[in-house]
């Protein structure tokens, strides 16, 4: 598989706090990966790390295939954008203005391209409204269009959704998704928000306390996580009985309310339990979430 | 290093900040003008020192690069763009410079309207072009950019080592304030008269009291080792170089711009060395 990011043994520490701890990680190209760990896990030291912002203690990473000590790495960012924390924007600057600086300083030849970026992020009626009076949505939008400029081959997106009103967060999460399937651009994205995450990452990496937990990839995690059927009924008994002379497995839930982790379909199941007059009131299936599959890798309080 | 010029000069020209400026210096000439024309031809008095006429803007420079320097670098930190910058793959020692240059460009172009003005308020309400006066113009010219050039590079340095916009206001604003307090002193104290008058009480043959000027020794005037660590401080303060350019009888030396260069090279080196090391947030 080819990387595009691939961290060896990372470490970063700020005086007595120690930020990051031999953090390695892969990051595919063409994938989104979904960088998922608490607040003060080490999520946006890692980026500052990797977009030169500050300087690892020890280890290294390679961006491209290029070291993080090679001199060819300043131009090796050149292919990246990236928004870390809050969207870079001038705030007495509307957005085409903004779109017009940040292609100077990538000394693009014209500004050729500002409509339709534009008109990707969904801010082409922005008009002459300056950056300072845009809702956050906006913002973080337009921040995605300055990281966007210059058309970049990998993009890292540190907590995007953070702030957004539902309305913002679904935009956030088509934008993520068009440009990742119409562009290629290999995705990093930063969240405690997994519930959202779930919905885009094709990779997993989880970070908690300085070291990347476990990386996976969206198939594996699928498989990973056990499926089951939440029935209820009007006489558990009996449910308990025909799963038990069956052989099913199940776990009770409460006097009417139980699991069961069996590939069956939802016809045969309710004819069994027809059989022994056991009444189905209702039947659903569920997945076990990036959520629980999260808490159980690194425990604790998701949303610190 | 030429992108970032390019972004950062297309930035100055919308700066609100940096029409401010000139529409300061613009406004202190004609105060300074109006001062002028009222004492020439309203109190009939004869004014002599053209010299300050002409340069009377380098006074408030220092504070008035201290309010735009500190809010131009630091909306760079406080909008986060500085971060863009790094993360696009430029080199801080490119981001650093870029951003001396502008600010210097910035307050040599203002120093300039500031001149122009002044040219013109001298025609239109002395009569004259008030840098007629002058003695040697052209180094007045020569060390009023070497002035600026150490003023920017201290405010530089302030505003790209603190990454608080409000903070680096603060300390530049305060910085470019005890400068020029602490150069205005130095000037004075070197000028004192070794010699100085004082009226004395004396007897006369019949008794008589009856006061004597007598020429005494000044107990204020700076002599030895004192007078050399002033004399320092006179060429190391631009703010005292300031006052000295704006005085008519000025002996200019070349030590004067070059320990000017020398301060804004060494505020640059100290700067770039400090935050090509340090980490950005």
């Amino acid at each position: 598989m080819e990387y595009c990011l691939t961290t060896n043994n990372l470490c970063k520490q700020y005086k007595h706090d120690k930020a990051l701890h031999n953090l390695s990680m892969h990051v595919p190209k063409g994938s989104i990966y979904g960088f998922v760990g608490k607040n003060g896990a080490g999520k946006t030291t890692l980026i500052r790390l990797i977009c030169g912002l500050q300087r690892q203690t020890s280890g290294g990473y390679t961006l491209y295939g290029v070291k993080d000590t090679d001199k060819a790495i300043e131009k090796v960012r050149g292919r990246m954008g990236a928004i870390v924390e809050t969207p870079s924007i001038y705030p007495d600057m509307t957005a085409e203005e903004n779109l017009k600086i940040q292609y100077r300083i990538l000394g693009m030849p014209s500004y050729e391209g500002i409509r339709e970026l534009l008109q990707l992020v969904g801010l082409a009626d922005a008009g002459q409204k300056k950056a300072k009076d845009f809702s956050l949505g906006m913002r973080q939008r337009l921040g995605i269009a300055v990281a966007l400029a210059g058309s970049p081959d990998f993009l890292i997106l540190d907590e995007p959704i953070n702030g957004l009103d539902p309305q913002g967060i679904i935009e956030i999460r088509e934008l993520i998704l068009k440009l990742n399937r119409e562009r290629q651009i290999t995705i990093l994205i930063s969240s405690h928000i997994l519930d959202e995450l779930s919905r885009l990452a094709t990779h997993y990496g989880f970070i908690d306390k300085g070291r990347i937990v476990r990386e996976i990839s969206a198939q594996e995690l699928e498989e990973a996580c056990r499926k089951c059927v939440r029935i209820e009924v009007n006489h558990a008994g009996k449910l308990a009985r025909v799963f038990h002379e069956r052989q099913i497995e199940y776990q009770m839930l409460s006097e009417t309310e139980a699991e069961i982790y069996a590939d069956m379909s939802v016809t045969k199941l309710v004819l069994m339990l027809a059989e022994e007059d056991c009444e189905v009131l209702s039947c659903k299936e569920q997945n076990e979430s990036l959520e629980s599959y999260y808490m159980k890798l690194v425990g604790g309080d998701v949303y610190e | 290093m030429n992108r970032l010029l390019s972004a950062n000069f297309a930035r100055l020209w919308r700066s609100k900040i940096f029409y401010g400026l000139g529409l300061f210096m613009i406004g202190y000439s004609v105060m300074f003008y109006r001062d002028v024309y009222m004492t020439i031809h309203v109190k009939h008095k004869e004014y002599t020192n053209w010299n300050f006429a002409f340069f009377g803007g380098l006074l408030p420079i220092g504070i008035a690069l201290a309010v735009f320097v500190s809010f131009y670098i630091g909306t760079e930190y406080s909008s986060g763009t500085i971060r863009n910058k790094i993360a696009t793959g430029h080199s801080r020692f490119h981001i650093y410079m870029a951003n001396l240059l502008v600010c210097y460009a910035a307050a040599v172009i203002t120093m300039t309207v500031y001149c122009l003005i002044s040219l013109m308020m001298g025609v239109i309400l002395v009569g004259k072009v008030a840098i007629s006066g002058i003695r040697q113009p052209g180094w007045g010219v020569l060390i009023t950019l070497a002035i600026i050039m150490a003023y920017t590079a201290a405010l530089v340095f302030i505003a790209m080592i603190d990454m608080n916009i409000a903070r680096t206001g603060i300390v530049s604003l305060l910085s470019a304030m005890l400068i020029l307090g602490a150069g205005m002193l130095v000037i004075q104290r070197l000028e004192m008269p070794e010699y100085t008058t004082r009226m004395e009480e004396v007897q006369d043959e019949y008794g008589k009291v009856k006061m004597v000027e007598k020429t005494v020794l000044n107990s204020n005037y700076l002599s030895g080792e004192r007078r050399r660590v002033y004399e320092c401080a006179r060429l190391l303060l631009p703010s005292s170089q300031v006052v000295e350019v704006n005085n008519n009888n000025a002996e200019y030396s070349v030590k004067m711009p070059l320990c000017m260069l020398g301060e804004a090279f060494l505020f640059t080196v100290a700067g770039i060395w400090i935050f090509c090391r340090r980490d950005v947030r």
